[in-house]
């Protein structure tokens, strides 16, 4: 949803980018409002501390979460074990460090490649128009008419049984999400190329690809960028929902989103901590990045400041 | 403009078919990998006869030799597909109903869902929106900004969930005890879909589905109301002397909302997605329960189906919309 | 059966026999009064012959009457049929039917109303689901036939060679003369199970509009059927046997997936299944309103005995030894399901007994002496035991599956994988031979009678059961059980071949489910009663309060 706020602000308010050499300053100024927020400092030590948990779960626990011992089914929080055991004795705490790492791997690539195929996608068609532009256009219209998550449950229905993964997920949810930010990166291009400065610097013999890169890419970038955050939170949002739908990782793996929903029930039948404790990772992770996105948004939205 | 017609249509023939192809592609790597469909039929106590096998995959058009070769494309297949497509036929689901009627008796209840889930989404978004924008740097915007990141960042299947025991059962139940089942808000509050009051109960899923996208619909209004209050024509119409009501619903609100509509009729993709989720779980009949229902049933045809189905209504709608457009709109000229 | 049928085998049979009421006809009176129902998805097979799958056989089982019913111990009790048919040589059978019997339409219930019903079963291109029932008739093989090069050749089957059976006669109206391939004793027992229920010469003559509004001679009859919302039947007003006490029954549907116990909590349902993370707080809050019922569905451990590591008897057996059933039962059912002992459920099904499997406990050093006489001297280094599951969205089978590897891995040190296969093709990979691991599978059975767990999973040779089985010891055994001559008779000789499973170990034994029901204030709990051969309460006693 936060995509298409992206795309309709990009179609239907089309700003004025200032000139490239105020581009650092537009960052830097950026940067010098958001330090200073609470919000945004609370949201970026909550993102790095669940980023570092993804990299290496094995510093936050010297547990093996797929050591399931069924004796200890449920058991209760203790010394060793902060979350206490699940219905099949695993350790819980560190099951949730593990599970991060799905979680926040899904987020991170498939944002890297939503941006970096809608991106390159979106500038050929922006800067070249003509054949370039109709073509891409097309394509984009053919994945668009596809609803994006509609798009990933039909994906992952059909390679439902791809195995432990986090590929599957990632492919189906790449597939469908980058003709958004393709879009968005057409339109600035199709601004930019028309702007002075771009005129001014290809008639000072500047080639194409100097052109897209640095001249218009620094200022179409903005929109994307800030857009970034809220991407990755949205996705894995997306993720654990597939999961919930049994279309997500497969066990023996464990995700955030796959304890979510296998342990639902929980709440009612007296072990609430097996759902609250991932599920209070994942809202804290993906809350932390809509907030920052937010922040970000705002900060770089010369209009607003 | 009779040009601009022309190519519109092209474009939009071409687009059918080349997003019916990937579906079809999709379909057909399906079978090929998972094996056929028609196995589902019989299920694991029955071992089917190879001619009960074959009586059943002719049922579902699975029978074609080149459905047992990875990769190929099936292009025969394609086509044959496309012709049943045209004579409306979509296939049927495990238990031999067409998708179509599956679909069109299921149609009202998504559109009831949509309906309200539309009008809260709208309504609480451009409310939200238009306070935050008016109290800007106030402790209600910020309030109204964090609180709707923070429920949009929450996966609809909690929420629905959460509303299913905390309004369905607890609060609901507290209803029924004291004001009787038969009360409208005792039937507002039932913990699933009633097809004896469809609108009743459809109320609370439809906040729930509505949740979604609240956070980017006020986020968009609170900006667009900005730009427009600083604007030249806000500040004139101040400068005159208009009283400040009539600045802000006449000038100001009107034309803040043009980007909200937009956005509003770009967002039903996305409520779809969410569709899925929240009437399986409300038991809503709904198109969303299809897929829901499909999902879990491994019945990927039927998933395939209705995606196609939406695809080809979304694309109709959109070639309308530009039409329409382009004759009703004075200032664009394609030529 | 069905896919359905499986995947209700993950909610338990709970599905089926759970209820609810609607309160908005608290004018009537409790005769005239209806209950409401919930029902796991539209029923898609109403046809008698068809209607293996366990939601159809709900609605099958109340507008349908057959020869026969099974009583709460299996027994079988005669309905239509005169009495419990007795053969002197267990190939040819008469059965005597009562007269003066009819359809809702007005059609008498004769003989050649069995007779035409199961004619249109056997004829493979109806493609019927209960086709493989009638194979013991006499000249069922000529009713199906072969493609020639499999089903996803181009060429289509030919048309079978016949189209009745010949080993079925009508000789008249009450008289029903049976001839069966092969002896078999206990072949009056699955003539109570509902594909060998008789239909009118009007639905065989419109099967499309029988389908929709099945003509049935049952006690009830379709009224209204929304599909996808709800399914409501009426009490036949003409029905020459036991009235039902109550006069409407509506199914509301709730597909897969879609929570029903709030309905129940919310007092929108009068009698619900009780959902496992519910049992806890059900139990507390509704007392003995809480009926807890064993049912005879296995959940079991196949093996592929045409894989060579798995063709030695120790791999088995040592796997079967490695894991604590009970432990199990606690963690993951609350101890409410019954570990297996035995291939077939004892105490539910006539014939079958607890205990004949020799492998069905823990115990890790026998487990590890066996595996010890293995040719490297153990299980093989690095080899991970891989686990074939389908991918059922529900999780519940992936549960006890993931216990078994877990439990494998802490009491053997073997680590496991899984291959996880979605379903169409897991069923046809499984057919096929074509997985090389241990699989997960349950067994619900048909008809009530230990040989229905034994023959269709593991008999008839190796091309015919999933796991490659093959044992002449035990293929005599069936032999033997199905010529003995006498029932009581042919049960001794099953359970010698049930023995022999449990010495062989083609598959493992895990639990029989066992199901929790809440019944609500409007009902007269005293007529719920479960029948755990049908795998439900018995829907026709129901009796409002």
């Amino acid at each position: 949803m936060s995509d298409t706020t992206e795309l309709i602000r990009a179609a239907t308010a089309p700003s004025s980018p200032p000139p490239p050499d105020k581009v650092r300053s537009l960052w830097s100024d950026a940067f010098h409002v958001l330090r200073k927020r609470p919000v945004v400092i609370a949201s970026t030590v909550i993102i790095v501390a669940m980023i570092a948990i993804a990299a290496f779960p094995g510093l936050f626990t010297s547990e093996d979460p797929e050591d399931c011992r069924l004796e200890r089914f449920f058991g209760s929080p203790s010394a060793g074990h902060w979350f206490g055991f699940d219905q099949f004795g695993c350790d819980y705490w560190s099951m949730t460090m593990y599970g991060a790492r799905p979680s926040i791997v899904v987020g991170l690539v498939t944002t890297v490649l939503i941006v970096v195929v809608g991106g390159v996608l979106g500038a050929i068609a922006g800067y070249y128009g003509g054949i370039w532009d109709t073509l891409v256009s097309r394509v984009i219209d053919v994945f668009n008419a596809i609803p994006f998550v509609l798009g990933a449950i039909l994906i992952l229905a059909i390679w439902r049984s791809a195995g432990d993964t986090v590929w599957p997920t990632i492919l189906a949810l790449a597939v469908f999400g980058w003709p958004v930010t393709a879009r968005m990166l057409r339109a600035s291009f199709i601004e930019a190329r028309g702007l002075d400065y771009v005129h001014a610097a290809r008639s000072l013999g500047a080639s194409d690809r100097r052109l897209m890169f640095r001249h218009i890419f620094p200022n179409a970038m903005a929109p994307m960028m800030s857009g970034v955050p809220l991407m990755i939170g949205g996705l894995i949002e997306a993720e654990a929902t597939l999961s919930f739908l049994g279309l997500g990782l497969k066990p023996p793996a464990v995700t955030w989103g796959s304890m979510i929903s296998n342990n639902v029930a929980t709440l009612i039948s007296g072990h609430p901590l097996l759902l609250i404790a991932p599920a209070t990772f994942l809202l804290a992770t993906t809350i932390s990045f809509a907030l920052l996105g937010d922040a970000i948004r705002d900060a770089l939205d010369p209009k607003l400041r | 403009m009779g040009r601009y017609i022309i190519r519109r249509l092209l474009q939009a023939v071409l687009t059918l078919f080349l997003a019916l192809f990937l579906l079809h592609y999709l379909t057909t790597l399906s079978i090929q990998i998972n094996g056929n469909p028609a196995y589902a039929f019989f299920g694991a106590q029955i071992t089917p006869t190879p001619a009960q096998l074959q009586t059943v995959s002719e049922l579902y058009h699975t029978d074609h030799p080149c459905l047992t070769q990875p990769g190929n494309p099936c292009f025969g297949n394609f086509f044959d597909t496309m012709k049943r497509y045209a004579e409306g036929d979509f296939g049927k689901d495990l238990r031999f109903r067409p998708v179509t009627e599956l679909v069109a008796e299921r149609v009202p209840n998504t559109l009831r869902i949509f309906a309200v889930s539309t009008t809260v989404w709208a309504l609480a978004g451009i409310g939200l929106g238009m306070v935050a924008a008016m109290r800007r740097e106030k402790f209600m915007d910020y309030f109204i900004r964090l609180g709707t990141i923070v429920f949009g960042a929450v996966p609809i299947f909690l929420v629905v969930l959460g509303l299913k025991y905390v309004a369905g059962v607890w609060f609901g139940g507290w209803l029924r005890e004291n004001l009787g089942e038969e009360n409208a808000l005792s039937i507002i509050f039932l913990p699933s879909f009633d097809d004896q009051h469809p609108w009743l109960t459809i109320l609370v899923p439809g906040v729930a589905l509505s949740v979604i996208g609240a956070a980017g619909i006020a986020r968009l209004m609170r900006t667009s109301m900005l730009e427009n209050l600083r604007a030249d024509f806000v500040r004139t119409a101040k400068a005159k002397g208009l009283k400040p009501g009539r600045v802000m619903l006449a000038h100001t609100l009107r034309n803040s909302l043009i980007p909200v509509i937009t956005l509003i009729g770009l967002s039903f993709g996305g409520a779809l997605g969410g569709a899925v989720i929240t009437e399986g779980l409300w038991n809503v009949r709904g198109v969303g329960q299809l897929v829901f229902n499909a999902v879990r049933q491994n019945d990927t045809p039927i998933v395939i189906a209705v995606v196609t189905m939406l695809v080809i209504t979304f694309l109709l709608f959109s070639l309308l919309v530009d039409l329409l457009y382009a004759v009703l709109d004075p200032r664009i000229r394609y030529e | 059966m069905r896919a359905t049928r499986v995947i209700a085998l993950a909610v338990a049979t709970g599905l089926v026999l759970s209820a609810c009421g609607t309160s908005g006809d608290s004018g009537e009176s409790k005769t005239d009064g209806t209950i409401t129902l919930s029902m796991g998805t539209d029923p898609g097979h109403t046809l008698p012959p068809d209607g293996t799958e366990s939601v159809s056989s709900t609605l099958i089982n109340m507008v349908y009457d057959g020869l026969f019913d099974y009583d709460t111990s299996g027994k079988l009790v005669p309905v239509i049929a005169e009495a419990v048919p007795t053969s002197t040589d267990n190939i040819h059978w008469t059965i005597k039917i009562k007269s003066g019997l009819k359809f809702q339409n007005g059609e008498a219930v004769d003989a050649e109303s069995f007779v035409r019903a199961w004619n249109y079963g056997a004829y493979g291109p109806n493609a019927m689901g209960g086709n493989s029932f009638y194979s013991r008739i006499k000249g069922a093989a000529d009713m199906v036939s072969e493609d020639p090069d499999g089903p996803d050749g181009p060429k289509t089957a030919p048309e079978p060679k016949a189209k009745e059976l010949t080993g079925l006669k009508a000789t008249d109206a009450t008289t029903i003369d049976i001839e069966l391939e092969k002896a078999f004793s206990g072949f009056p027992t699955m003539l109570g199970y509902l594909v060998f229920f008789p239909m009118a010469k009007a639905c065989l003559d419109a099967v499309d509009a029988c389908k929709e509004k099945p003509i049935g001679n049952g006690p009830f009859q379709l009224k209204t059927w929304d599909k996808g919302v709800a399914l409501t039947i009426e009490r036949w007003e003409d029905y020459a046997g036991t009235k039902p006490a109550y006069k409407t029954l509506t199914w509301k549907i709730f597909p897969d997936g879609a929570p029903t116990f709030p309905d129940f909590e919310a007092g929108q349902l009068d009698m619900e299944a009780v959902p496992e993370e519910n049992y806890q707080s059900a139990k507390g809050t509704y007392g003995d309103r809480m009926l807890e019922v064993p049912t005879p569905s296995l959940s079991y451990i196949g093996f592929p005995l045409y894989d060579d590591f798995y063709k030695q008897k120790e791999v088995r057996q040592a796997l079967s030894l490695a894991v604590d059933r009970d432990l199990l039962n606690e963690a993951l059912y609350q101890g409410r399901y019954t570990p297996a002992t035995s291939f077939s459920p004892p105490g539910i099904i006539p014939g079958a007994i607890a205990d004949t499997c020799g492998y069905c406990k823990l115990d890790v050093d026998k487990a590890k002496e066996l595996l010890a006489k293995l040719p490297g001297g153990g299980w093989p280094e690095g080899k991970k035991l891989k686990l074939w599951i389908n991918t059922a969205a529900s999780g519940a089978n992936e549960k006890w599956v993931k216990a078994f590897g877990d439990q494998v891995k802490q009491n053997l040190g073997i680590d496991y994988e899984y291959e996880l296969v979605e379903w169409n093709a897991y069923l046809a990979k499984t057919q096929a031979h074509e997985v090389d691991g241990p699989y997960r599978l349950g067994w619900s059975p048909d008809y009530a009678l230990i040989e229905n767990y034994l023959t269709p999973v593991w008999g008839g040779g190796a091309a015919n059961n999933r796991s490659g089985y093959e044992n002449p010891e035990f293929t005599a055994a069936l032999e033997a059980g199905d010529t003995a001559p006498t029932l009581d008779e042919a049960i001794l000789k099953y359970q010698e071949a049930e023995k022999i499973l449990g010495e062989d170990m083609p598959g493992i034994p895990m639990f029989y489910s066992t199901t929790a029901t809440v019944v609500g204030e409007r009902l007269d709990l005293d007529s719920v009663v479960i029948n755990p051969v049908l795998g439900g309460a018995d829907l026709r006693l129901l009796k409002l309060k």
